[in-house]
């Protein structure tokens, strides 16, 4: 059969929608003029102006340290809260908690970020915790979504582990909690790397829930690009979307390796 | 009734009870999953270096039994002791029994030779000591050269075999068997079959094997217990099984068997004489049974203990032979399967060996034969 033109100038098309974007971004980065949208020749200057903005330095600075340490939070309660959806199939509340555990996923972050708002609100009014606002309240936020990403990635791969793995090495004398370092955490390891870089790269990502929650002093990297790039595009917020791409991209093309290294041998034991 | 003893008793301690003590004792263990009774009063006693099948449809509750002994499961009521000590509420991890599992259970991020050792490890013992062993476990179950291996570079018989060194490793005093071969294609089957006697004679290690394969329970084992629906329906040796069934579940579960149901007319202590309309004669058996007379009871006979032919042979006391017009036949090489209706409508299964080769004289469709049998051929059926 003869090869269709149709097929090449789809996803041609389908590519340009998706990426066009981000590549002119990427070249504009590297453009000389203080003028975002007109071509006067290749620099970098503007990532050497980035590097020399405190401002900047300082937000991407709290915004890698939010993202590590919330990623780290959801990681554990995440995989905890999968344990405890795949392996006790029935408890009393179970279709609430999965529910629930799995909501932050589609509600809209606007709700999500005013309801954590009045909670750390109400929470100082009546316990005295957490003074104020400000990375500890980011760091909670985003520590609760990225938990429902966490607990679905590490869901599915605790849905196809054999029982039997486990039950094999109790049997060969190892108790319980040797058994799930031993041989549950190894197994589900894949799952767990790709959780946390979920979660850190949403983390990075997050605008409209940070800035609910944020307080005076504790601005994350996109509240920063966000408020420059209200009194115009300068171009050094190109560079920096330009870095952040390339973090991003990264991330998750190492989740996808690992998470796809760790596919054959399953299939096949 | 019972065949003469060949062997020496000490090798069949199951037959003498009194000076044997048992070396698994499960004692009315019921297991209940929510309202589903999964396993139902059983109680049953295997001895040192037996070879105990536990032989039953799905759903008949042998892997549950199974998994009560290693610790997976704890009985609703009832007792489990093994060697003596009771085992009904240690951890697995904590019992002197090892499982090989159906899917094998093989770590998948560990070469062969860690699988093997990692319970070895658990023991503390020292470095050396785990090498040697696993050295002398991967020689016995064939497989030295491939401990460096993931198990998932393995075949499927090869993982087996490794399974099988990582359960033996810790010197289990019992071994947990479940469907050992049931991943084998047919052929490595009934190799590893006869592999798998060798190293539970030559270990003396007790081994417990749960299938749904009676020919795999026929060749292995040393005694099978027949579950049904919970229950043990029969415990014996294979020939007790298939040659004295004690009900026609076990009749109808192991092998093929022609049933048919009949009236005891006469009730002697020497004999028995049972009516049976289906069949359309009388059957003479030569042997007491506790029966009443008038009472419906039912027969059993094996479609190899009946014999075929075109002309009505002599039979003592005007019973055991029946006529009927064949209906199918299926040539297998070694035997031939007939099918024969009988005047009453019921079919008979009967099966003659092909000794002559090519025989242009055999019985062929739709001619009328004479079926016969012994009076010692059939089992007699009260439940």
């Amino acid at each position: 059969m003869r090869r269709g033109w149709f097929l090449p100038i789809a996803a041609a098309l389908g590519f340009s929608f998706l990426y066009a974007p981000i590549v002119s971004l990427v070249i504009f980065s590297f453009n000389e003029s203080r003028l975002v949208t007109v071509w006067s020749g290749f620099s970098t200057k503007w990532y050497g102006e980035l590097f020399r903005d405190p401002q900047m330095l300082n937000a991407a600075w709290l915004s890698l340290q939010i993202g590590a340490v919330s990623a780290t939070i959801a990681l554990v309660l995440g995989t905890l809260a999968a344990v405890a959806l795949v392996r006790f199939r029935r408890f009393r509340g179970r279709t609430l908690f999965s529910g629930m555990v799995s909501a932050p996923l589609v509600m809209p972050d606007v709700i999500t970020g005013l309801s954590l708002l009045l909670l750390f609100v109400a929470m100082e009014g009546f316990l005295g915790w957490p003074q104020g606002r400000g990375m500890l309240t980011i760091i909670l936020a985003h520590s609760t979504f990225c938990t429902a990403y966490v607990c679905v990635v590490v869901q599915s791969r605790l849905g196809d582990f054999d029982r039997s793995l486990e039950e094999a090495a109790m049997d060969l004398g190892a108790s319980p909690l040797r058994t799930f370092f031993d041989i549950t955490l190894p197994i589900i390891a894949p799952a767990l790397v790709s959780g946390w870089l979920l979660g850190f790269t949403l983390s990075l990502d997050d605008l409209v829930i940070a800035s609910f929650v944020s307080g005076p002093g504790s601005s994350t990297l996109p509240m920063v690009i966000f408020s420059k790039v209200r009194l115009g595009v300068s171009p050094d917020v190109n560079a920096l979307a330009t870095i952040i791409i390339g973090l991003v991209a990264t991330g998750v093309l190492i989740a996808t390796i690992i998470q796809l290294r760790s596919k054959p041998k399953k299939a096949k034991v | 009734m019972k065949k003469s003893q060949q062997l020496a008793v000490d090798t069949r301690p199951w037959r003498d009870t009194a000076n044997n003590k048992p070396f698994v004792r499960i004692k009315n263990v019921t297991k209940k999953f929510g309202d589903v009774l999964a396993v139902h009063d059983v109680s049953l006693d295997i001895y040192r270096s037996e070879l105990f099948c536990l032989l039953g449809g799905s759903g008949s509750g042998k892997s549950t039994l199974l998994r009560m002994l290693a610790g997976f499961e704890q009985p609703t009521s009832g007792t489990i002791e093994i060697d003596g000590q009771d085992m009904t509420e240690v951890p697995p991890y904590n019992r002197p029994v090892n499982m090989m599992f159906q899917s094998y259970a093989l770590f998948p991020h560990m070469s062969v030779e860690q699988n093997i050792a990692y319970g070895l490890k658990r023991d503390n013992l020292g470095k050396g000591e785990i090498s040697d062993r696993v050295a002398e476990l991967l020689s016995l179950v064939k497989l030295q050269d491939y401990g460096r291996r993931k198990p998932h570079q393995l075949s499927g018989g090869q993982r087996q075999r490794v399974a099988l060194a990582r359960a033996l490793a810790k010197r289990p005093k019992l071994l947990l068997l479940d469907e050992p071969l049931g991943a084998l294609d047919k052929k490595l089957r009934e190799e590893t079959q006869f592999e798998l006697v060798k190293i539970q004679e030559s270990l003396g290690v007790t081994f417990i094997v749960v299938t749904h394969d009676q020919e795999e329970a026929m060749t292995l084992a040393t005694r099978i217990g027949v579950m049904n629906l919970g229950e043990i329906a029969m415990v014996g040796e294979p020939t007790d099984i298939y040659e004295f069934p004690n009900s026609r579940f076990v009749a109808g579960f192991i092998g093929s068997a022609n049933m048919v149901e009949g009236k005891v007319t006469e009730d002697e202590p020497g004999h028995v004489r049972i009516r049976s309309s289906e069949l359309g004669c009388d059957i003479y058996v030569g042997h007491g049974v506790d029966c009443a007379p008038e009472q419906i009871l039912w027969w059993a006979i094996r479609p190899e203990k009946m014999v075929l032919s075109r002309e009505k042979p002599l039979t003592p006391h005007d019973a055991n032979v029946t006529s009927g017009i064949v209906e199918e036949i299926a040539y297998l090489g070694d035997i031939s399967l007939y099918q024969v209706a009988l005047e009453s409508g019921k079919r008979l299964r009967v099966s003659q060996t092909n000794s002559v080769r090519g025989n242009p004289d055999a019985i062929t469709w739709d001619e009328k034969v004479y079926i016969t049998w012994s009076d010692s051929s059939g089992s007699v059926l009260t439940v």
